[in-house]
């Protein structure tokens, strides 16, 4: 099951380098602007982010305790939902003009929505795993 | 896929998800939620796991369930969910409860 896995990821990542590579070659021979060229790998990128992300909430783990278990599952649904957003907000904005600057500001606000959500699990997590010592 | 529009087209296991949205909970808690037996609750837990949707974790003697879905199945479960309310308790209820309130003819 995990070799599986592994393989369908590198399967993904191959597919990836491949559609760069051929977006590179597209643009040297003359095929696509430059600009076009970076905006079609944005997109993919940003699809390809949603897609992983969609299957985050899946990875949850057996934890014994309660609140743990309860604020990983929450951790996870969260990552899930504002990765995914993100990166199709990092995809549509390879459409919009500033595409670097939005889709970067897209994709940080996410990853900080992210961080301070599992900063605040933890901390949650801590205070009560010390009261109940 | 299929296994996964047959879960979430039953009102009590979608229940069972929104409920566990809120914690994982032990099968006893889950079924102390819904006027049915056991055995019922049992066949309801099974074909959640069958579609993948639930983490079944053993802990001592009780099975403590907890949510698994990707994004895109609780979209889906959101979606339904407030397909049904606009549809109305009654019918989102199933045919059965529809039947025992002489709704269907």
């Amino acid at each position: 099951m995990m070799q599986r896995k592994q393989a369908m990821a590198l399967v993904l990542a191959a597919g990836y380098i491949a559609a760069a590579l051929a977006l590179k070659l597209a643009e040297k021979a003359g095929y696509l602007p430059h600009g076009a060229a970076v905006r079609a790998l944005q997109a993919l990128t940003g699809v390809s982010l949603a897609v992983y992300a969609n299957f985050l909430p899946k990875r949850i783990q057996a934890i014994r305790e309660p609140m743990m278990a309860m604020r990983m599952q929450s951790v996870l649904r969260v990552s899930g939902w504002a990765f995914m957003l993100g990166g199709l907000g990092y995809a549509a904005a390879s459409l919009l003009p500033f595409a670097d600057a939005i889709g970067l500001a897209v994709l940080s606000a996410a990853t900080a929505y992210v961080l301070g959500y599992t900063g605040w699990a933890y901390v949650e997590c801590s205070i009560a795993r010390r009261r109940a010592a | 896929m299929n296994a996964v529009f047959k879960a979430l087209s039953d009102p009590t296991r979608r229940h069972v998800l929104e409920l566990l949205r809120e914690r994982p909970m032990t099968a006893g808690e889950l079924s102390d939620h819904f006027p049915v037996s056991k055995a019922t609750m049992s066949a309801h837990f099974s074909v959640l796991r069958e579609a993948d949707l639930v983490h079944v974790q053993k802990v001592g003697k009780t099975v403590v369930y907890a949510l698994k879905l990707s994004v895109l199945e609780d979209a889906l479960l959101g979606f339904v969910g407030a397909f049904s309310a606009v549809r109305g308790p009654a019918q989102a209820a199933g045919p059965a409860k529809l039947v025992a309130k002489g709704g269907v003819r």
